[in-house]
């Protein structure tokens, strides 16, 4: 098995690396105090190609492949996990949707403008009662002349004030939470309005908002999708946005190991440099143990994609080993930072409210788990509860 | 063996209990965001005796011992964790250090005053140089007729912008180290040369104020030197001990109030169709969290038996500042992960504990010097002597 | 001026929940607390006292006193200790249980017959474990004094009172104001602030007096922390009063009335939400309320 990077992957990756150091570094510590998303920086993504990296050239993106977007999304959150998880929802949900099952037509009025960066995108998926058990939405669209209506409340819309575009999934009344249906939502559109932007323990430049649709007007070639398939569609967002996050965690351990190894060197207790002390020097090795399993993971999961194969479960794990992963790994190098890791001078601690939400978006730790080993289990015949989505 | 709590103990924890409800949690948040705890509050606080709870009524304290300064730490903790660090640093180093070593004279000119709250306490330890390494030190204090004059510099110390007490470690004769050449003083805000810096911005604990101190020179009298000359190291490292048991306590309610929070989230919160209570996932979690504050609370309220019948305690008081910042740190997180999206929310209270919690890992002697602490005591008996 | 507090100590209602669904009364821990109301009466009394602050180091005047009594087993003397931190000068357990309101209201007015001196009486205006809303008014009644119920604060003023029926020398109803005038009579009185009716009343009336106050009407101070550790280490510092000591007899602590059971409401409905235009709804609505007609 060659585990190397292709020519034009490690050409990338080189890209992907001066951006983020240079670019990205210079802004994350703003981007966290002032709770301000970067907008300039995405505008400077933008014009590199950036936010639309695994979308088809035709489609006014760079054609690159899976891998080759995880290995941008790592670098970014290398430095700024706000931005990194910016572009993951704008490429992995918003674009992707459209890619995946999206009608012609609309693919070419709005994918073009999303992978140019043109205009940002967002996924509305959770609603009050529907978290987990995302199944339980209630955000209704109902079919009239020529168009839908549709009625609910979003909450917790990454790049809910940002976007130009909304993706909005909602129920069909007729199908229950057997289907669901899926619809291309300009700012503009009628009914729709972004409300409270959630303040967050973390990913403070990334905007959660609540949405309210309130007969919200769409055209009827805006619903996407074919009937009876729309969990399918759903289902493959979220192993693409898991994959995504899991890229996201891997660049997150890296920065904060980065911060710990920078800290240690330096900082001198008992007359040598910390990094000499066996307890440090076991916490850096843990660290780089997580770091490189979650990296095979995480590019395992991408080739599988790739190559058109199944790669769910793999993205699942990747996902759920990458989030406990970067727990680790801010939580460690914050100890190594001792008093100066509570500081707001030090970036350490960003690193460890950002990592936080990892474990929650895109699916909780303890739901994965089942979903995990679900396919194990359907082998020897036990179905997993229909309701544990 | 009798496992149950006297009665003045458990009336004092309900007195602090309803104080904490009524006066502490609601002003929380606001707390948090203005980094300021009401002087008002603190004046409630004082009216009800809480600054001296553990001194002896004839020092103007209120007698309580080791176990009701415990339970004042983890009722205050369980609501407000910035109310409760000033409170601690106040009582459980800098006026303990006083207690513990301080002449009659120093104890009757400062006691009185820090006990009843008209004045705040702080123990200067940590420099620049000197974190786990405290015997690093080298704020210098040079003798010169009956005076003293302290130089150098302080950093991290909690209480260090509001107090009017300081305990502090300085270095008397450099060539004898920590074991003879190391002495404490007690220090007043306002003496020439003495100033306390702008509060640092921290994660959390936004309403603890904590500070660098600048030492110009400042002149103190021989009469405030606290303990004897050159035992200032050994004074500090008592005092820390006992201050370890009493964050042990903050520590659990922390993590107590992390417990009822999910509790109640659990019994409320409905996804697929029924509350989270019946989910086997957070049943276990729920059943982890308070397994580890039933054990943490045995640990703490037995070490404060310890300290109260005057019995070594040493180990134990590092076992409840370990493990007590460890089982916080996972409860929280624990109450968190089950609030899910909520937990993550400024608007809701769990990650402002989140984000409290997380120093006590580290100050008071990092988690790695303490479990070198542990070992150290254990291997000590058995006639190996370790060093960090 | 002496004042008698009666404190009663009733379940947590944290601690148990009430199921209407089987209709039962599930505790979930065995514990006491004392009653919010009475607590609110302690605390007029301890304002009335002049007792201020939360740290009652100040010596009680001399012309005022409390006593704080409360009934039943052992663990009330928890109640009466923190009342005594607070700054009480006497607390007395009545070593009986389970008396009914009545029987309750005989006790408390041979207590205070016992104690003598007392003024003003002062308790919550109900307990809510029983809902009993009648010791204050029936231990008026039993001691012959005036009454106040819902009083949201209290205090006591000389007052000047007219003396209706009590006419100087000569029965001429219509006699100068000057004769009537010398018919009224300065005395210490107790003034109470109610709401009613939408406002604001003050009521005032003769000592000695029986006042209750409803929860909520006063936030009550906390004890200090020396005072509290000290009235929970002091040995005997709360007096026993025993049945027979007080000249209660068997009968008079019958209760007068027996429960034979307990029906709880049923729980609430979940609601409906009407959905359509103004005209749909207000007929939807119509057609509910006639039901109900």
């Amino acid at each position: 098995m060659d585990f190397s990077l292709s020519e034009e992957q490690q050409m990338y990756l080189g890209l992907f690396n001066d951006f983020a150091a240079n670019e990205v570094a210079r802004v994350a510590e703003v981007t966290d105090r002032e709770e301000a998303p970067p907008l300039e920086l995405l505008k400077k993504a933008a014009a590199q190609g950036f936010l639309g990296v695994p979308i088809p050239e035709q489609y006014g993106g760079a054609g690159l492949d899976f891998l080759s977007y995880t290995l941008l999304l790592e670098a970014v959150a290398r430095h700024c996990l706000s931005t990194a998880v910016t572009i993951a929802i704008h490429t992995s949900l918003a674009s992707m949707a459209l890619l995946l099952a999206g009608s012609e037509t609309l693919k070419e009025r709005y994918l073009t403008r999303l992978a140019s960066g043109e205009v940002l995108g967002s996924f509305m998926l959770t609603e009050p009662e529907a978290g987990t058990d995302a199944r339980a939405l209630q955000t209704a669209a109902c079919r009239e002349n020529g168009h839908y209506r549709v009625n609910g409340i979003k909450t917790w819309v990454s790049n809910g004030e940002l976007a130009g575009l909304h993706i909005v999934v909602a129920a069909t009344p007729a199908a229950g939470r057997k289907d669901c249906a899926m619809f291309a939502l300009e700012k503009a559109a009628p009914g729709l309005s972004v409300g409270y932007r959630e303040p967050t323990l973390g990913l403070r430049g990334l905007t959660l908002n609540t949405v309210y649709l309130e007969d919200c007007w769409v055209p009827a070639e805006n619903r996407f999708g074919e009937e009876g398939s729309g969990w399918e569609v759903v289902d493959r967002l979220v192993d693409l946005f898991r994959e995504s996050l899991a890229a996201v965690s891997l660049g997150a351990a890296e920065g904060a190991l980065e911060l710990g190894l920078r800290f240690a060197v330096e900082r001198k207790q008992f007359g040598i440099a910390i990094a000499e002390k066996d307890a440090i020097q076991a916490y850096f090795g843990d660290t780089k143990v997580d770091i490189e399993s979650l990296r095979h993971l995480v590019h395992h999961a991408a080739w599988l994609c790739d190559a058109g194969r199944e790669f769910s479960q793999e993205a699942s794990i990747a996902k759920y080993k990458g989030a406990l992963v970067a727990k680790e790994a801010a939580n460690k190098m914050l100890q190594i930072h001792g008093g100066y890791g509570f500081s707001e001078e030090y970036a350490i601690s960003r690193f460890h409210r950002d990592v936080r939400a990892l474990r929650i978006l895109g699916g909780a730790d303890e739901a994965l788990r089942q979903q995990i080993a679900a396919p194990e289990l359907a082998r020897r015949g036990v179905a997993l509860k229909p309701e544990l989505y | 063996m009798d496992f149950t709590f006297k009665p003045e103990h458990r009336a004092l924890r309900r007195m602090f209990r309803e104080f904490a409800e009524e006066e502490l949690r609601p002003r929380a948040k606001e707390v948090d965001r203005t980094g300021q705890v009401l002087p008002e509050v603190l004046k409630m606080m004082a009216e009800l005796g809480m600054f001296g709870l553990p001194f002896p009524q004839e020092y103007g304290g209120v007698g309580a011992g080791d176990t009701g300064y415990c339970i004042l730490l983890e009722e205050l903790n369980r609501a407000c964790a910035s109310t409760a660090t000033i409170v601690g640093a106040h009582i459980g180093i800098a006026a303990m250090s006083i207690y513990l070593d301080g002449s009659e004279d120093l104890k009757r000119r400062y006691l009185p005053d820090l006990a009843a709250g008209r004045k705040i306490g702080a123990f200067a330890l940590t420099e620049p140089n000197a974190g786990s390494d405290a015997a690093g030190i080298q704020l210098r204090a040079t003798l010169e007729g009956d005076s003293y004059f302290l130089d150098g510099q302080k950093m991290w110390i909690t209480n260090g912008p509001i107090a009017d007490v300081y305990a502090v470690l300085a270095v008397t004769d450099a060539s004898l180290g920590p074991r003879g050449g190391h002495t404490c003083f007690v220090v007043e805000r306002g003496w020439e040369g003495f100033s306390s810096a702008r509060p640092e911005r921290k994660m959390g604990l936004h309403g603890s104020p904590t500070s660098a101190l600048s030492f110009d020179e400042v002149r103190v009298p021989k009469e405030n030197v606290l303990g004897q000359v050159g035992m200032g190291f050994v004074t500090f490292m008592k005092t820390l001990d006992i201050g370890r048991v009493s964050l042990g306590a903050a520590t659990l309610g922390g993590a107590q109030a992390a417990l009822e929070a999910a509790v109640r989230w659990a019994r409320i919160r409905k996804q697929f169709g029924r509350p989270l209570a019946h989910l086997q996932a957070v049943e276990f979690m729920i059943a982890d969290m308070a397994t580890e504050i039933e054990a943490l609370r045995s640990l703490v309220y037995r070490t404060a038996w310890l300290v109260d019948t005057g019995q070594p305690f040493t180990r134990e008081a590092g076992m409840c500042k370990l493990y007590g910042s460890e089982v916080a740190s996972r409860c929280i997180d624990r109450a968190l992960q089950i609030h899910g999206a909520l937990g993550l929310s400024r608007d809701f209270h769990l990650e402002r504990g989140w984000r409290d919690s997380r120093i006590t890992e580290i100050f008071e002697g990092t988690n790695e010097i303490q479990r070198i602490v542990i070992a150290g005591n254990i291997f000590q008996e058995a006639g190996v002597r370790i060093r960090p | 001026m002496k004042t008698l507090v009666f404190l009663r100590s009733i379940l947590n209602p944290d601690a148990f929940i009430v199921n209407r669904r089987t209709q039962q009364v599930f505790v979930n821990r065995e514990e006491y607390i004392t009653n919010p109301a009475d607590r609110c009466a302690l605390e007029a009394a301890l304002k009335i006292a002049g007792v201020n602050g939360y740290e009652t180091d100040k010596r009680m005047g001399a012309s005022s006193e409390i006593v704080a009594v409360s009934a039943g087993p052992v663990r009330v003397e928890t109640g009466l200790r923190e009342a005594l931190a607070l700054g009480v000068r006497r607390a007395s357990r009545i070593d009986l249980d389970d008396l009914d309101e009545a029987a309750l209201a005989r006790t408390l007015a041979r207590v205070v017959h016992l104690l003598g001196g007392i003024d003003l009486v002062l308790l919550g205006d109900a307990a809510p474990d029983t809902g009993g809303d009648q010791v204050g008014l029936r231990l008026a009644e039993e001691l012959g004094w005036r009454f106040i119920g819902n009083a949201c604060s209290v205090r006591t003023e000389m007052v000047t009172f007219p003396q209706p029926g009590r006419l100087a020398q000569g029965d001429d109803e219509f006699a100068s104001s000057d004769a009537g005038l010398a018919a009224i009579s300065r005395a210490e009185a107790v003034v109470a602030v109610k709401y009613l009716q939408g406002g604001w009343t003050e009521v005032e009336t003769q000592l000695p007096a029986v006042v209750t106050l409803p929860a909520g009407a006063i936030k009550p101070r906390l004890p200090g922390a020396a005072r509290l550790i000290n009235a929970f280490k002091a040995k005997g510092n709360v007096t026993v009063l025993s049945a027979a000591e007080l000249g209660l007899t068997r009968e008079e602590l019958e209760p007068s009335v027996k429960v034979t059971g307990r029906v709880f409401p049923p729980e609430r409905e979940p609601g409906r939400r009407l959905k359509g235009s103004v005209e749909e709804i207000a007929a939807t609505l119509a057609t509910i309320l006639q039901r109900f007609r």
